[in-house]
C-alpha cells in the first residue's frame, strides 16, 4: 500500500500566495508586503500608509484611500496629502481617528 | 531641509487643479510617478499642489483626459531664476570673469610659510629661497622645489633640513637648522689644554701630556692647565696630544633689578572694531573709526587671509583691529612678592647661562626699595674647563717647579 504523504488542510478557497503568507505569519514573520494589506504608521500629527490603492475622497477633515480588500478612513483636522506615491501616502494634520471599513 | 534644497534646484511649480473628479486625477498622476507634495484642497472643486517641471509636462497630458484645469500659481526653483537671469549678460559676464580671474589667481603663488625654525633662521631661509625664485606673485608651474632646495643647501650651512611645499596658492618651507660641529683637534696633533674659565681646581686627573696645575690652585681663564710639552731627564722634548679631566669651582654674581611701583591697565569695558580689507599692497577701511579711538587704548591686530577651501589663498586679507580702553592705575609691589618673583627670575638666568654646570649652593640677598628693588644671587657651581690649544713651543713650567 502506497503510504500518502500528510498535508496541512488548506483552508477552500485560499490561493497559494495566501498560504504562504498565513504560513508566514505563524511563524511570525511580516507577510502584509507579499500579499500587498496596507501598512500604516499613525501617530497624533500624521499617517504614513504603504500599499495603497488611491484616493477614494479628499478633503480637510477626511480622507478615504482604498487598500486591497479594506478602505481606510482619516479623520480629522486641517488634514493634507503631503506627498503621494504609487505605493506610499503621507496624510499630515490632526488626526481624530483611522478606521478600516470593510 | 535637504529635500526642500533638492526641490529648488530641480524646480518646481505650484499648481491649481480644478475638476469634478481630482481623486481620480490625483491617483492617475501617482500611478504614472508624477511625483506632488504639499496638496491642499481650497474648494471642493479645487485643489492645489506642487509638481516638479517634468511632472508639470506629464499632468498636461492627463487633464484632458480627467476633464480638469491646471493653472499655474507659482514657480520656484534655480531653473526659473536662471531664466529670469538669463537676458543680463553683464552678470553672466561678470560671473564668468571672476571664476576667470579665480582660476588665474589660484595659479599663482600668493603665500608663503615657514616652519620649524627660528626668527634668524627664517629670514635667511626667505632670502635664499627668495633669490631661488620663490616669492609672492610667481607662477606656480614655475617653482621647482628641488631646484630651490638645491639652492638654499649650496648658498648656505646653517640648515641640515629644508623642503618646499607648494599647495594651492601657499608654498609651505620646511627648515631645520643645523648645530654647529665643534671645532675638533686632530688625536695625532700635539696641543695644551688651556683653561676657559676662572675658578679652583676642584679635580684633576691627566690623562696625557704634563700637568701644570694643581688641585686647589686658583686659575684664570687663558692659563695653561696641561702642557703638550714633555721633555726628559735627557733634555729631549717630546709633543703629544693633551688629554685631561679637570673641574673647577666657580662663583657667579648676577643682579636684577625690578621696578617696585608699576602701572596696571584696568579695561574700563568700551572697546571698538576696525574693519579694513588688503588687496595686494593696498588697505581698504571697511570701519569709520579714527584712528586714536581712545586716550589709552590697546590695539589687538588679526589678520585673516581670505581663503577657498585649505590650500587656495586669495590675494586680499580682512584685517579686524580692536581697541580695548583701558585706565592705567598705580599699585606697588610688596616685598614678599618682589623677592619672589626676583629670585624666581635670577634662578632662571642661571639656568640659562650655565646649562652644564653643577649648582653646589646659592645665597639670594635682596634690597626693597622704591622705586626699585635690587636682588642678587651668588652661585657656587661645578663646571668642567679646558680647552685644546695648539702647542705654543714654550717650554713648560710645572707650578712645582716655581719656588
Amino acid at each position: 500500500m502506497k503510504k500518502r504523504r500528510w498535508k496541512k488542510p488548506r483552508p477552500s478557497g485560499e490561493s497559494l500566495r495566501e498560504s504562504f503568507a498565513r504560513t508566514m505569519e505563524e511563524i511570525h514573520m511580516p507577510a502584509g508586503a507579499l500579499l500587498g494589506l496596507p501598512e500604516l504608521q499613525c501617530s497624533e500629527r500624521g499617517v504614513l500608509m504603504e500599499h495603497h490603492r488611491g484616493v477614494l475622497e479628499y478633503s480637510s477633515e477626511r480622507i478615504r484611500v482604498a487598500a486591497k480588500d479594506v478602505t481606510v478612513q482619516i479623520c480629522g483636522m486641517d488634514l493634507e496629502l503631503e506627498a503621494m506615491s504609487a505605493g506610499e501616502l503621507n496624510i499630515r494634520g490632526k488626526i481624530a481617528s483611522v478606521e478600516f471599513i470593510r | 531641509m535637504l529635500l526642500g534644497l533638492i526641490n529648488y534646484v530641480r524646480g518646481n511649480v505650484r499648481v491649481e487643479i480644478q475638476g469634478a473628479a481630482i481623486e481620480r486625477f490625483l491617483n492617475l498622476c501617482a500611478q504614472n510617478q508624477i511625483a506632488f507634495w504639499d496638496v491642499r484642497r481650497v474648494a471642493p472643486d479645487r485643489v492645489q499642489a506642487t509638481v516638479r517641471i517634468s511632472g508639470f509636462r506629464q499632468l498636461r497630458h492627463f487633464t484632458r483626459r480627467m476633464m480638469c484645469h491646471v493653472h499655474i500659481i507659482g514657480k520656484q526653483g534655480v531653473p526659473f531664476q536662471a531664466h529670469k537671469l538669463m537676458p543680463r549678460v553683464a552678470l553672466w559676464g561678470g560671473a564668468l570673469a571672476a571664476v576667470a580671474l579665480l582660476c588665474a589667481a589660484s595659479q599663482f603663488v600668493w603665500t608663503i610659510d615657514i616652519s620649524n625654525c627660528d626668527h634668524t633662521l627664517q629670514a635667511e631661509a626667505l632670502r635664499l629661497t627668495e633669490e631661488a625664485g620663490l616669492r609672492p606673485g610667481v607662477l606656480r608651474s614655475q617653482v621647482d622645489s628641488n631646484a630651490i632646495k638645491n639652492y638654499v643647501m649650496m648658498h648656505s650651512d646653517r640648515f641640515s633640513f629644508l623642503a618646499v611645499n607648494v599647495k594651492g596658492s601657499r608654498a609651505e618651507i620646511v627648515a631645520q637648522g643645523r648645530d654647529p660641529t665643534p671645532e675638533l683637534v686632530p688625536v695625532d696633533q700635539p696641543c695644551d689644554i688651556i683653561a676657559d674659565k676662572t675658578g679652583v681646581i676642584a679635580d684633576m686627573q691627566v690623562k696625557a701630556g704634563l700637568g701644570m696645575k694643581k688641585v686647589g690652585e686658583t686659575v684664570v681663564a687663558g692659563d695653561m692647565l696641561v702642557s703638550g710639552t714633555i721633555v726628559s731627564a735627557q733634555q729631549q722634548t717630546y709633543l703629544v696630544h693633551a688629554m685631561a679631566d679637570i673641574e673647577l669651582r666657580t662663583w657667579h654674581d648676577i643682579k636684577r633689578v625690578m621696578p617696585t611701583r608699576l602701572e596696571s591697565k584696568v579695561p574700563t569695558g568700551r572697546q571698538k572694531t576696525r574693519y579694513s580689507l588688503v588687496v595686494g599692497g593696498r588697505r581698504f577701511s571697511l570701519s569709520f573709526i579714527e584712528s586714536e579711538p581712545f586716550a589709552c587704548y590697546d590695539k589687538f591686530v588679526e589678520k585673516k587671509p581670505l581663503k577657498l577651501g585649505e590650500d587656495t589663498t586669495l590675494p586680499a586679507a580682512l584685517v579686524v583691529e580692536r581697541y580695548v580702553e583701558y585706565a592705567p592705575e598705580e599699585f606697588f609691589v610688596t616685598e614678599e612678592v618682589c623677592r619672589r618673583v626676583l629670585e624666581e627670575r635670577l634662578q632662571d638666568t642661571l639656568a640659562q647661562r650655565l646649562p652644564d654646570a653643577q649648582v653646589v649652593q646659592t645665597q639670594f640677598l635682596c634690597e626693597y626699595g622704591q622705586p626699585f628693588a635690587v636682588a642678587k644671587l651668588t652661585a657656587e657651581c661645578r663646571e668642567k674647563t679646558g680647552i685644546l690649544k695648539e702647542v705654543s713651543g714654550v717650554t713648560p713650567q710645572t707650578s712645582e717647579d716655581t719656588p
